[in-house]
């Protein structure tokens, strides 16, 4: 009993002192993202997501149904961030369900397979559909994965950070298998995301659809609420 | 600290006392039952505490969540499940926004169990009836994330299908929630129906229904009844269309058309309002219409015409009002595919004659009524589809479409019912379109509208029986059925001049063409005889007595060079065999004698057996074979005088109606002065009209009195004198048209004006008083004057 209380009265402190993190998880979020994972069937998008969430790396991941949801929770520049990533389905039957998931994306993570050129060709296809279904002004990286193929590597480094930088993405090599830049590419996604919506919830004053993400009522009214009523009860 | 929190014991407001109490020291003790007691007595005694109570609860959801404490979840759903059950519909409105953040963090719980848990509790707050209106839900992240489980990729399949269950009945819940009140989301928006409907459908084509279909639990089964349920709400046309699309794209994507088109469309078209089931076919007609699936194979296309025949037969089963747009539509995508550069011709026939099939299937499936309906609007378009010719090839292709429309009435009428009354059938505007097609150059659709004749006309199965031309010395053996009680209108029918007059006169002038096949001809006989055998009364018997005479005197009179000797034969022996039959119908002993001698007298001469049918209907002939001079013996000709005296001894028959002429309106002989087709080519028919309703100029020539000479001239008349009488037509027509009213007048003036009019004069001038003048003068003025009358206030309103 005396537990519940003691947790419920650093919940109010959390605003005034430093909040420990360890203690207190991710409840409270300032912010929540949708990240949706889109590109070639086989180029590792399912991976990708498990070693950053889980951080394991499943030999032999059976292909996406339609979509999948992951939660991973990140402290950036003391903010607590949530980011909902939607892992979908790269065969062309899911294309209808999958297209759907795009439009209330806040970024997009186009992966290719390094090793694979039929996936880089495939990439202009990919973007006339974000071009299509996405918002407009969705932050979108091109991601290489599987970079650990060395010797079996087809498109070379230049090549497609040409071809990111000539669509307006940020390009990252990544490999799920041996966790390379898996965790920068979502921390730095992370982190544009917030500096972005930062910069419009000063611009406007007003809640941006960042904060709100897909909640009816964002987290910062809630905590208020909490806040006053402890004040009138203490 | 501590110590601090603990003297804060005391001031802790009751509500979470009593939420905390709920909540057993250790997991293993389970639930409290008393304390849960307690709780739902509290907040029944104080409703208003019910918000707090829901963030509490909120707030030690995502401390457990943290925590990944899931017991501790479990006990904080069952406290809500109780909750729920326990409020009224009018209280639920305190703490739902609560309960649906709580439900949105549980689902983004990566344990199953929870996450089903958690859907439970959405779906029983689904069932709940809310009072008070919401406008600040949103289920966005419901619809997402139930859509995903609905594609649940667990590796245990019993657990996959239970989050599949799941998912879909999560969905049925935001379905029920939403539909019922537009005040909150729309769930017809293209976002949410865009993971809906390919989420139910997945799960309808993953599993086929096993185990008799029996268990509650199949994916399947589950999907299909929410989609009957969601299919079922819809409630505008735009919504209907919110889920077609959607459906459309999933079946293209899956490549799905061919296993599951025609049961998917047909659920959605039993679970639609009847009023909207059109719009599905609205849909479907458009994507088989639509650029990507025009362009693609063939075989796709065939299952959408499938599809599509399937879903058109229910509309027109349930006697949409809508029909007719229907038939509008696919009539113009058949047009569509049919003036595409063809790639594979074969191929590309088989799937237009799928389409002809189609409005053959579901025209025949619609209510008598609305037939006549179809059958007028593709007669329309068959029609006005060759006003507009341009290249050869185009040309071609029109014909090649008219002959199509043509076959799918033909399709239509022959699996119809039988028609009742051959006038109801023989509408005005449906005889108007036949005498315009039966003009058509065209002998396979001049054939095809005989056929379709045939069908409407066979009410007792007669037409299997006439199939060939024979001549059989005693029709009995025909096994030949006429109708016991013949009815009234049928008669009148066939005495109107817009009705059975004009049909004899189109099958009279179809033996005229050219280009006739020996099948035109048959045709010819068969609808011949079938109409004696429909309205076996003696009027009709002269009727057609005179149209074989007069083809007769036709054949006779055209020398060979106009008129091939094949043909000649043909007529000939056709009417043979028509006689043949007539006599027997009629059962006039003495015609039938006669005819006979006839008969007899061609079959014993080597040349008078190619005027029968046994020669003249044999397709092995060769050219050869064919009698080379018009040598026509008199007493192998039907003799008209001889005819006309036999019927003079009968006593119902009024022999002298044999020489009157046909009288059929001026729309049959003048060509093509059809209203449906009006355009700038038809002038003639509009100088006719106008003249004939102009006291002044030449009346259009009578028709009164058509004779076989007539026709001669007609036929012999070359195309230079048509063409001058045309443009001396078209002239007068411009004079009247252009010119204005004093010029007209002036040259009125010279005409001898009648009595009537001079009459008219006479009162004008009485009532006028004015000082004379041109006598139009007066009748201007008198027509401004009428305006300037003072009526007595009684009749001003």
């Amino acid at each position: 009993m005396s537990e519940t209380i003691v947790y419920t009265h650093r919940k109010v402190d959390k605003h005034v002192a430093v909040v420990d993190m360890a203690d207190w998880g991710m409840e409270d979020y300032k912010f929540l993202f949708k990240v949706v994972l889109i590109g070639n069937a086989g180029v590792g998008k399912t991976s990708l997501v498990k070693r950053f969430t889980q951080n394991i790396f499943p030999m032999g991941q059976q292909s996406t149904i339609g979509v999948d949801f992951m939660i991973k929770n990140l402290i950036i520049d003391g903010e607590k961030v949530k980011l909902q990533i939607w892992d979908t389905a790269g065969q062309e039957r899911f294309r209808s369900i999958t297209q759907s998931y795009y439009r209330s994306a806040n970024a997009l993570i186009l992966v290719y397979d390094i090793s694979s050129q039929a996936t880089f060709d495939c990439l202009p296809q990919w973007l006339s559909e974000i071009e299509t279904y996405a918002g407009n002004n969705v932050l979108t990286y091109l991601v290489g994965n599987k970079c650990d193929k060395v010797t079996r590597r087809e498109i070379p480094r230049e090549k497609a950070d040409d071809f990111a930088n000539r669509h307006d993405m940020v390009f990252i090599e990544t490999s799920a298998k041996e966790c390379d830049n898996v965790d920068q590419l979502f921390s730095q996604i992370a982190q544009k995301l917030t500096k972005d919506a930062n910069r419009s919830m000063f611009a406007t004053e007003l809640p941006s659809i960042f904060s709100s993400g897909s909640r009816p009522i964002s987290a910062q009214p809630l905590i208020d609420s909490v806040k006053s009523r402890c004040c009138k009860t203490s | 600290m501590r110590d601090c929190c603990g003297c804060c014991q005391r001031v802790k407001p009751r509500y979470k006392r009593n939420v905390d109490a709920v909540y057993p020291a250790y997991p293993e003790l389970g639930i409290g039952k008393s304390s849960l007691d307690k709780l739902m007595h509290y907040a029944i005694q104080h409703p208003e505490k019910l918000d707090r109570i829901g963030e509490y609860i909120a707030l030690r959801v995502q401390r457990d969540l943290s925590r990944q404490r899931h017991e501790q979840l479990i006990v904080a759903l069952e406290i809500l499940n109780a909750l729920l059950d326990a409020c009224n519909s009018q209280c639920v409105n305190m703490f739902v926004s609560s309960l649906l953040r709580i439900l949105e963090d549980l689902l983004q719980c990566p344990n199953e169990e929870v996450m089903l848990r958690a859907t439970d509790l959405f779906i029983a707050f689904s069932r709940k009836e809310e009072e008070a209106p919401c406008y600040d839900r949103n289920y966005r992240f419901f619809v997402e994330k139930f859509s995903q489980m609905c594609h649940s990729n667990n590796n245990d399949q019993d657990k996959r299908n239970l989050i599949r269950v799941s998912g879909i009945r999560g969905l049925q819940g935001v379905v029920r929630k939403t539909v019922s009140d537009n005040l909150q989301m729309n769930i017809w928006d293209k976002e949410y129906m865009d993971k809906i409907i390919p989420s139910l459908l997945f799960n309808m084509q993953d599993e086929e229904p096993s185990e008799d279909g029996q268990e509650a639990g199949n994916a399947c089964i589950v999907a299909a009844d929410v989609l009957r349920e969601l299919v079922g709400h819809t409630e505008m046309e735009t919504w209907t269309r919110a889920f077609v699309r959607p459906t459309l794209m999933h079946i293209e994507k899956h490549k799905l058309w061919k296993d599951f088109g025609i049961t998917w469309f047909r659920i959605i078209m039993f679970s639609v309002q009847n009023q909207f089931s059109y719009i599905v076919v609205e849909e479907l007609v458009g994507y088989l219409t639509s650029d990507n699936v025009k362009n693609s194979d063939i075989q796709l296309r065939s299952y959408v015409v499938d599809v599509l025949t399937e879903t058109a037969t229910i509309v027109a089963k349930n006697a949409s009002p809508h029909i007719n747009t229907i038939t509008k539509k696919i009539v113009n995508c058949l047009k569509e595919f049919m003036f595409m550069p063809v790639k594979h011709d074969v191929d590309e026939k088989r799937f237009h004659e799928s389409i002809v099939k189609m409005i053959g299937e579901f025209a025949s499936c619609a209510p008598d009524y609305q037939k006549s309906d179809i059958l007028n609007i593709i007669m329309e378009h068959v029609c006005s589809a060759g006003r507009v010719e341009r290249t050869e090839i185009e040309k071609t292709k029109i014909v090649q479409f008219q002959s199509m429309l043509l076959k799918s009435i033909l399709r239509m009428t022959s699996n119809t019912s039988k028609t009742t009354h051959i006038e109801t059938t023989f509408t005005k505007t449906f005889c108007s379109f036949a005498v315009k097609l039966s003009k058509s150059g065209d002998a396979d659709i001049r054939q095809t509208i005989q056929e379709i004749f045939q069908c409407l006309l066979d009410r007792h199965k007669n037409l299997k029986k006439i199939k060939q031309i024979k001549i059989a010395l005693d029709v009995s053996s025909l096994d030949l059925v006429t109708p016991h009680h013949i009815m009234k209108e049928d008669t009148y029918f066939m005495k109107r001049a817009d009705g059975g007059q004009m049909l004899l006169q189109i099958i009279k002038d179809g033996s005229l063409p050219a280009n006739n096949t020996v099948d035109n001809f048959v045709a010819i006989y068969r609808t011949l005889v079938l109409i004696c055998l429909e309205v076996p009364v003696a009027d009709v018997f002269i009727d057609v007595f005179k149209v074989g005479l007069e083809m007769q005197d036709v054949a006779l009179s055209t020398p060979s060079a106009t008129m091939f000797m094949t043909h000649k034969c043909a007529i000939h022996a056709l009417i043979a065999a028509l006689f043949n039959i007539l006599a027997q119908i009629a059962d006039i002993e003495e015609l039938v004698q006669y005819v006979h001698g006839v008969i007899k007298e061609r079959e014993n001469s080597l040349i008078g057996q190619c005027y029968l049918p046994d020669f003249a209907f044999n397709r092995l002939n060769k050219a050869k074979d064919y009698p080379t001079s018009d040598t026509f013996n008199e007493e192998w000709k039907f003799n008209k005088g001889r005819i006309s005296e036999i019927l003079k001894d009968c006593d119902q028959y009024d022999e002298s109606l044999l020489f009157k002429p046909i009288e059929v309106p001026d729309s049959v002989t003048m060509n093509d002065s059809i209203d449906m087709c009006r355009s700038l080519s038809d002038i003639r028919s509009l100088s006719t009209l106008s003249i004939a309703s102009t006291p002044f100029g030449s009346r259009a020539p009578s028709l009164d009195s058509i004779t076989v000479d007539q026709l001669k001239k007609v036929l012999v008349t070359t195309d230079k004198e048509r063409e001058i009488k045309e443009k001396e037509q078209r002239k007068i027509f411009e004079s009247f048209k252009n010119d204005d009213f004093e010029s007209i007048m002036m040259r009125s003036k010279n005409v001898e004006t009648d009595d009537a009019h001079k009459k008219l004069l006479d009162i004008l001038e009485i009532i006028d008083n004015a000082p004379n003048g041109s006598a139009c003068r007066k009748m201007e003025v008198d027509r401004t004057r009428v305006n300037e009358i003072e009526y007595p206030e009684l009749f001003l309103y």
